[in-house]
């Protein structure tokens, strides 16, 4: 019976704790799913979804880590297997994008209207576009280290890699958003670059 | 070194991710390179593009809700399967491992009935004291 208390006791604490860590981290989360997905619907269920799988697998969270991160790594890994479902994966590196993984796809962007570009938020709705044609680990690794601001290791460790892996994807997703910017956008990309 | 090889490390370069001696080939590289010089270019600007994004659109005031709602669905289902899987584990193991009462079947006791038999045969087993001849008195279990 003292058992079947501590346990009951043990679960209530779990429940508080998890849901003192979810308040002060679901803000952060869903900016990372925003970018991973592009809307706020696709981001919302992402985030609702990985903390429900957080939850489950609690017992295995390291206090050691920063809670964000490995909310990170869930996300990750919930949004490849949201867009396995969905059978929404439309980039491959060696499918679609060469076998050196460079070149982006050749997907036109609809929403980009010609001669809006130059309005800002055209633009950055052309780059969200490009983030999403991107391969998904690519995605990932870019948006971490260059909207996140996270260093190559933290990167590492969210996505569960080598730092070597990690400096290959990010450089890599770069240079297909360049590419598909060049296509997309150039006239509003080239307002960022001294060299167009 | 390449240009290749330089163009492949122009992202950690960029980033100071690299060790100082990779940091310095590389720089020299790129000081005589213009085409490497250019690539540096156009990296730079993708992560100006990226850094300059507009900060995502707020998420809805009810997600924390939703995420408990949704969490707290979650360990009821959780807790039904559970039960689910526990109820016929616990029953098969009451079924396997419950103690049985010592139950006298038909066979043990015609067994005990042929050992009594056996040895009242040999009680009465002996020699005819006549012809001196061996004489076993067989007994029953019918005549018991």
């Amino acid at each position: 019976m003292l058992s079947w208390v501590k346990n009951r006791e043990g679960s209530f604490d779990r429940s508080v704790h998890f849901e003192r860590l979810m308040r002060d981290s679901y803000r952060q989360a869903y900016s990372v799913a925003y970018r991973l997905t592009g809307d706020s619907t696709d981001a919302e269920d992402l985030v609702q979804e990985a903390f429900v799988r957080a939850y489950r697998f609690f017992h295995r969270y390291d206090d050691k880590l920063p809670f964000s991160s490995w909310m990170y790594r869930i996300i990750a890994n919930a949004h490849i297997d949201l867009i396995r479902r969905k059978g929404k994966i439309k980039t491959s590196s060696l499918d679609h994008s060469g076998a050196d993984g460079l070149q982006a796809l050749d997907v036109a962007d609809h929403t980009n209207v010609p001669g809006t570009d130059m309005v800002n938020g055209s633009f950055s709705e052309t780059v969200q576009n490009g983030l999403n044609q991107m391969n998904s680990e690519f995605r990932l690794a870019v948006v971490l280290a260059d909207i996140e601001g996270m260093s190559y290791e933290e990167v590492a460790e969210i996505m569960e890699t080598s730092v070597g892996t990690v400096r290959s994807r990010i450089h890599r997703g770069r240079v297909q958003l360049r590419t598909y910017l060049l296509k997309n956008a150039p006239e509003a990309y080239g307002r960022y670059s001294n060299v167009l | 070194m390449s240009c290749k090889s330089i163009q492949s490390k122009l992202s950690a370069y960029l980033d100071g991710e690299m060790s100082g001696t990779d940091m310095l080939n590389t720089r020299a590289h790129i000081n005589k390179c213009q085409e490497c010089q250019l690539e540096l270019e156009y990296l730079k600007s993708i992560q100006m593009v990226l850094r300059g994004m507009p900060a995502v659109p707020e998420c809805s005031d009810q997600l924390p809700i939703r995420i408990i709602q949704s969490v707290g669905a979650a360990k009821r289902t959780y807790l039904r399967l559970g039960l689910v899987l526990a109820i016929p584990t616990v029953a098969i193991a009451v079924v396997t491992f419950y103690p049985r009462p010592a139950v006298k079947n038909t066979l043990d006791r015609d067994l005990a009935i042929n050992r009594q038999l056996a040895s009242d045969q040999l009680f009465d087993a002996g020699n005819d004291s006549t012809s001196g001849a061996s004489l076993v008195h067989y007994t029953s279990y019918e005549s018991r």
